[in-house]
């Protein structure tokens, strides 16, 4: 009789994780950002872009994938800045990004986005 | 006296009946799950919230993009479009779908499964560890007690709340050992535990605990032949050894799934590791080991409490190895801590490991002190039996000693449950992205937040991962069509017209209207597990294109490469093994004659025949898609320099000379970029693991005065730039350049906007990347100026 009660038990703390996970409390996700708001994000952070490549290159001069994904890690600080200054979801934001590149969006004149990326080239020493 | 006696008769009593209590499985299964549970409580507490942690996000869309496949698009998740152009996902290392786990993440969704798979590896890993000390000698109190100083060590805890939940795949290796101890005992059951604990870590991805599983395996089997052959067994050693040999080759088998994939893709995309990471014995490995996770903010965790085992089960220790029986669990131990002390100890033994294929590819020594905590605990429940069986003849003192020492390993519990939760609270979570309908897309993405991506259904063409993944430098953020003819997003009126008609991961549909035969382009990175219904697949410059007759026709692109089909054949051959043998030898359990034996050893050759059968039938080009080009697409093998490169003919020690180099400019201005070009030739024989090491000093026109300590430091910084880099262009290991064949080395170099009114040097030199570091010596210093080993290739001025 305790196997059994140990069995029940064992299942019953089972359960109890599994139902902690499927009905734990969501974070209210951030609204989405609104189209004027997502063009300014985008002119913003397209038109930064030239300045900080720059900084990216100058941090790794001679390593193009390091220096775009340190571009990117830049670009990503800016969007999260912007989705905490705007009470905006991230998601919307980089999507922004995205249907910005995509449709040609204004952005500054003296700035190009490059639509492309160098290969994944990680580095060996950290 | 009445009273000690009366207590000591009470203590040894309880002794026994938990003794027998842990030896029935439900109580212990409860107890265990109670334990995981409140390691697991603030996991399970915010499950449904994102990681925001780097690698806990690129690890969070490879399990988001499988999941996607097989719920959304009703496909097998073979290819990966969300991530760096599409990657091959059963060959990505890092991937955990192909385990049993990843039925959770169908159920629960990838964020509300993450904690709860963390929960099942957790008592899978309790209920390994008990089972393992039970078979080194152990009892089952002792077992029970220390089965937690190694499935809650801190490695797990730090793991999971980075998002590398693929680490919790080492819970599984007492069952691998504990598998192939049985399986040099003569049992089959031990090969089935073996082949299916080591396939379930395979199918976890990782790229340490498969490789690591091997040394310990053979630890494990050195360990229990020795046995065998002092007791003089040789008919034991026999049966034993055939056994041993069926589980290995079953557990290839049952592993292929994904072992032919994963190996597929790192032989064509090996990963370059560099210098001699690692922890120093004092005091950084003790902090690991023996301090409690006290930080936890977002990652990057300081090294305090990330292997933690702690000092509590320090008596049980003690008492396990001084037993005569328990020398191959301290020498087991002992290999895994020297291993793990990485070059801090001398002679390094992971030095030595890494100049052995596939484990060239560990990066952290360190590592090594996961499995360490299994001889830990192992060792720490024999000694609290040991303590047991002392009390028998001595009551007094064995009693004593086993109380202390068990509720010492009890106190520890805190400490161990603690861990998890101080980790898993330093966590940054936010809600999760929102799902999107929309259509797919590459966009050019931010690999820092790759987790927002597939549920917006677009791929992010910014990536990383621990392996240089093969991606085209044609791939494209801003495509109004994923698949085009002629200029992206240009005009091809006079070639003709495509346009995707409907897609998947696996199979994209093209309606295509030519004029004239023509190269039709989809935007995602080739690979030779493409084909299509018409015309022929190939890669321009890694991007997945098809060339066409003219006409109008729909063209079905589908994705099935021969490693996928080849390796799950040969998995559920080998499961097929696995089941009738284990059916035929479940009475007896022992392989007992040399007839049953052939056929056990026969039967488990048996998942080889669909590898052969699928490498005859199924034609594929090999896996190796990185051209041989710079991102500009230019040869980087050629017969001689270019022409007007400049002769340098420095002869390096390590087997390699640089012919000649080339320089775009000598008076670049700031922010512009220039280009060095080093054209080398091998001079066999070529020591293995050298890398470029190039320095960049400049000198000032007028050089600044007066300046404090740390504006000179700032000045210093500005005057020095770095260009060291592991591989000729970014695509040819020195390792590997062809003989008779000039290799060109181009490295473009972003001149800074502080570089201006400045001469600049340009030093470089050869340096063994893969080890310590030491510079290789110049031999012939040809036309060059050498010093110190560094030649000097160019002088600019930036002006």
């Amino acid at each position: 009789m305790w196997g059994r009660i140990a069995w029940l038990g064992f299942g019953a703390v089972c359960v109890a994780a599994l139902a902690l996970a499927a009905f734990a409390p969501k974070i209210a996700p951030d609204p989405e950002a609104d189209d004027a708001t997502k063009k300014s994000v985008y002119y913003s952070v397209a038109s930064d872009e030239p300045s900080l490549r720059k900084s990216a290159a100058k941090s790794f001069p001679t390593d193009p994938w390091s220096q775009d994904d340190d571009f990117h890690n830049q670009e990503f600080r800016r969007v999260q800045n912007f989705a905490s200054a705007d009470k905006v979801s991230v998601g919307s934001l980089l999507s922004a990004l995205d249907e910005g590149m995509r449709a040609r969006w204004p952005h500054s004149p003296i700035s190009n986005p490059r639509p492309t990326v160098p290969p994944c080239r990680p580095r060996p020493i950290y | 006296m009445q009273a000690p006696t009366h207590l000591l008769k009470k203590i040894a009593r309880a002794r026994s009946r938990t003794e027998r209590l842990f030896r029935r499985a439900p109580l212990r299964l409860l107890f265990f799950a109670l334990l995981a549970l409140a390691a697991c409580w603030v996991g399970l507490r915010h499950a449904g919230q994102m990681n925001m942690y780097r690698d806990g996000q690129v690890l969070l869309s490879y399990e988001e993009a499988a999941r996607k496949s097989v719920m959304e698009f009703h496909q097998l998740p073979l290819w990966n479009p969300y991530y760096c152009g599409g990657m091959y996902g059963l060959g990505s290392p890092q991937a955990r779908f192909g385990s049993p786990a990843f039925l959770l993440t169908v159920l629960l969704g990838t964020l509300r499964a993450e904690p709860v798979i963390v929960f099942v590896m957790m008592i899978v890993g309790l209920e390994g560890m008990f089972r393992y000390a039970r078979a080194r000698g152990a009892g089952s109190f002792g077992a029970a007690l220390a089965a937690p100083v190694f499935a809650l060590s801190g490695n797990f805890a730090f793991s999971a709340a980075l998002g590398w939940t693929n680490f919790l795949g080492f819970e599984l290796l007492p069952w691998v050992l504990l598998g192939f101890r049985r399986a040099a005992q003569g049992e089959f059951r031990g090969a089935v535990m073996a082949s299916l604990a080591l396939a379930w870590i395979v199918g976890f991805g990782g790229t340490y605990a498969a490789p690591m599983s091997v040394i310990l395996v053979g630890m494990e089997l050195v360990s229990t032949f020795a046995v065998h052959w002092r007791q003089r067994h040789n008919d034991r050693i026999l049966m034993g050894l055939g056994v041993s040999i069926a589980a290995g080759l079953l557990t290839l088998g049952a592993s292929a799934f994904r072992l032919w994939p994963v190996a597929e893709t790192i032989s064509s995309a090996p990963r370059v590791i560099g210098g001699a990471p690692g922890t120093t014995i004092f005091p950084t490995m003790l902090q690991e080991l023996l301090l409690p996770i006290t930080t936890g903010q977002n990652g990057d965790f300081d090294p305090p409490g990330t292997y933690y085992v702690g000092g509590f089960v320090i008596i049980a220790l003690l008492a396990g190895i001084v037993r005569r029986r328990s020398l191959g669990l301290v020498v087991a131990g002992y290999v895994c801590t020297w291993l793990g002390a990485g070059y801090a100890l001398k002679p390094s033994l992971f030095a030595m490991l890494k100049a052995l294929p596939v484990y060239e590819s560990l990066r952290y020594p360190e590592r090594f002190l996961i499995p360490m905590a299994i001889f830990a605990a192992a060792l720490s429940a024999i000694g609290i039996t040991r303590l047991s069986a002392i009390s028998r003849k001595r009551p007094i003192l064995g009693l004593s000693l086993m109380c202390v020492a068990s509720l010492a390993i009890l106190a520890g519990y805190y400490p161990l449950v603690r861990n998890h939760q101080v980790a898993m609270t330093g966590r940054l979570l936010v809600a999760p992205p929102a799902e999107v309908k929309n259509d797919f897309h590459q966009a050019r993405g931010v690999r820092w937040a790759a987790a927002y991506y597939p549920p917006m259904n677009r791929g992010s063409l910014s990536c990383w991962d621990a392996y240089p993944v093969p991606e085209s430098p044609l791939l494209r953020g801003d495509l109004v069509d994923e698949a085009y003819v002629g200029e992206p997003n240009g005009d091809s009126s006079t070639i003709g017209t495509v346009k995707t008609a409907s897609w998947s991961p696996n199979r994209v549909e093209l309606d295509v209207d030519l004029k004239v035969p023509a190269r039709v382009f989809v935007n995602q990175n080739a690979h030779p597990g493409w084909s299509a219904s018409a015309g022929t697949v190939t890669s321009e410059r890694g991007l997945l294109a098809i060339d066409l007759p003219a006409g109008k026709q729909r063209v079905v692109v589908s994705f099935l490469p021969r490693s996928a089909i080849g390796g799950a054949l040969a998995s559920v051959a080998a499961l097929a093994v696995l089941i009738v043998l284990a059916r035929r030898h479940r009475k007896t359990g022992s392989i007992r004659d040399r007839r049953a034996l052939g056929v056990v050893m026969g039967a488990s050759v048996l998942p080889v025949v669909p590898v052969l059968l699928t490498l005859f039938l199924w034609r594929e080009s090999s896996a190796s898609h990185t051209e041989l080009k710079t991102t500009s697409g230019e040869d980087v093998v050629v017969d001689a320099p270019p022409p007007d490169a400049t002769k340098a003919g420095v002869v390096f020690a390590g087997g390699l000379e640089l012919v000649a180099v080339k320089v775009s400019t000598t008076t670049p201005k700031p922010g512009s970029t220039m280009t060095i070009e080093l054209d080398w030739r091998a001079r066999p024989p070529t020591q293995k693991g050298m890398g470029v090491f190039m320095h960049l000093d400049a000198t000032p026109y007028v050089p600044k005065k007066d300046l404090s300590e740390d504006q000179q430091k700032e000045e210093d910084k500005q005057n020095h730039l770095n260009g060291d880099h592991a591989t000729f262009s970014g695509v040819i290991d020195p390792d590997h350049v062809p003989p008779g064949k000039i290799v060109r080395d181009i490295v473009e170099l972003s001149v800074p906007d502080d570089a201006a009114n400045k001469q600049w040097k340009v030093y470089m030199g050869l340096w063994m990347l893969k080890g310590r570091g030491e510079r290789i010596k110049v031999n012939g210093t040809g036309s060059m100026v050498v010093e110190d080993d560094r030649v000097v290739v160019a002088t600019f001025d930036v002006k």
